[in-house]
C-alpha cells in the first residue's frame, strides 16, 4: 500500500485541529505558544507530502518552497510570541490567559 | 514512502501532538512538542524534502531553547509555572477545534482527485533561486523583521526598568489598599458581632 497525498492531508488536518484546540484552551501564554508552534507545522506536512507524492512527485518542489516560509514563519511567530509573553509578565506578574482578560489598562 | 514508515511517524506526531495541547505541566508539553516536531521533520525529511526536514527540527527548537534560556536566565521563572490545564472556555474551543477539523477533512475528502499535475524536476535550492525567488525574499525579510521585533518588544532598556518599577509599585499599592479594605471590613464585621453580647454583658 502506498501513502498518496490524503495521507498527509489527513495527518496535517489532525495537528491542526489538535494545534487550534490547544491555542483556545491553553491558560498559560507559554502554553499557547506551543500550540501555535503546532498549527504553523500541520501546513508544512500537507505542502510536503502533496510535493512528493502523487503526481506532484514528477514536478518541481514549489509546495517545499512554501513549506520553508511556514517554517520560518513559525520561528517569527514564536520569537515575537515569547518577546510578548514576557513583557506581559513583566508589566502583570501573571501568565494565564484568563486573568490578562481582566486586566485593565 | 513505505506505508508502514509513515503510519508509525503518524502516530508519533499525533500523539505527541495531543500530549502537548493537553499536559498539565509545561515541561511534559515541551518534551511532548520536541517528540512532536523532530517525528514531523522526519516524516518530511523521508518524504523527499531534506532541506525543510532540516529548517522543520531547527528553527522550533531554537525557538525553544532561546526562550528556555531567557527563562531561567532572566528571572521569568514564574512566567512557566504551573497554571490551570485547560482555560475556561475548554468546551467552546473543543467544538471550534472540531469544526475545523470536520471542514478540513470534508475538504480533502470532496478534492480526492484534485491534486495538481505538472512534469519536470528540480531541486528546492534550483527553485527558491529561480522560481520562487520572492518566498525565499520575503522569508529573510520575515525572519529579519520578526528578530528585530523580538527584541525591540522584549528588551529591557532603562525606560523599561522605570516603567516595569512604577506598574510594580502600583500593583503593590493596589494590593495594599485591598488589603487594609478587607482588614476594616472585617473588624466591622467583629464588631458588629460583639455588639450584641456586649449588650447583654
Amino acid at each position: 500500500m502506498s501513502v498518496g497525498p490524503g495521507h498527509y492531508a489527513a495527518l496535517s488536518a489532525i495537528v491542526f485541529t489538535l494545534g487550534i484546540y490547544g491555542v483556545l484552551t491553553r491558560s498559560n501564554l507559554v502554553g499557547v505558544l506551543m500550540a501555535l508552534i503546532l498549527l504553523f507545522a500541520a501546513p508544512v506536512i500537507a505542502l510536503v507530502g502533496f510535493t512528493h507524492t502523487g503526481m506532484g512527485g514528477s514536478q518541481p518542489p514549489l509546495g517545499d518552497a512554501f513549506a520553508l516560509f511556514a517554517v520560518v514563519g513559525s520561528g517569527v511567530e514564536g520569537a515575537v510570541g515569547i518577546a510578548i509573553a514576557l513583557l506581559v509578565w513583566r508589566r502583570t506578574g501573571s501568565s494565564d490567559v484568563d486573568e490578562l482578560v481582566e486586566v485593565e489598562g | 514512502m513505505n506505508a508502514v514508515v509513515f503510519y508509525i511517524l503518524a502516530a508519533l506526531i499525533v500523539a505527541a501532538s495531543a500530549a502537548t495541547v493537553g499536559a498539565t505541566r509545561l515541561r511534559d508539553a515541551a518534551a511532548a512538542l520536541t517528540l512532536a516536531v523532530t517525528a514531523i521533520a522526519i516524516l518530511t525529511g523521508a518524504a523527499g524534502a531534506p532541506l525543510v526536514a532540516v529548517a522543520q527540527f531547527a528553527v522550533p527548537l531554537l525557538c525553544a531553547g532561546a526562550a528556555l534560556l531567557l527563562i531561567r536566565r532572566g528571572g521569568y521563572r514564574g512566567l512557566a509555572r504551573p497554571a490551570r490545564a485547560v482555560a475556561r472556555m475548554r468546551w467552546a474551543g473543543a467544538g471550534v477545534a472540531a469544526a475545523f477539523g470536520a471542514l478540513l477533512i470534508t475538504v480533502f475528502i470532496t478534492a480526492n482527485d484534485g491534486w495538481h499535475a505538472g512534469s519536470g524536476t528540480a531541486s528546492l535550492i534550483t527553485v527558491l533561486h529561480y522560481r520562487t525567488p520572492y518566498a525565499l525574499v520575503i522569508a529573510v525579510i520575515l525572519a529579519g523583521a520578526g528578530v528585530a521585533m523580538a527584541l525591540l518588544i522584549g528588551r529591557t532598556g532603562d525606560d523599561e526598568r522605570a516603567t516595569d518599577e512604577m506598574l510594580a509599585a502600583r500593583r503593590r499599592r493596589e494590593e495594599r489598599v485591598q488589603r487594609r479594605r478587607e482588614d476594616r471590613e472585617r473588624a466591622k464585621r467583629r464588631r458588629g458581632e460583639e455588639t450584641p453580647v456586649e449588650a447583654g454583658a
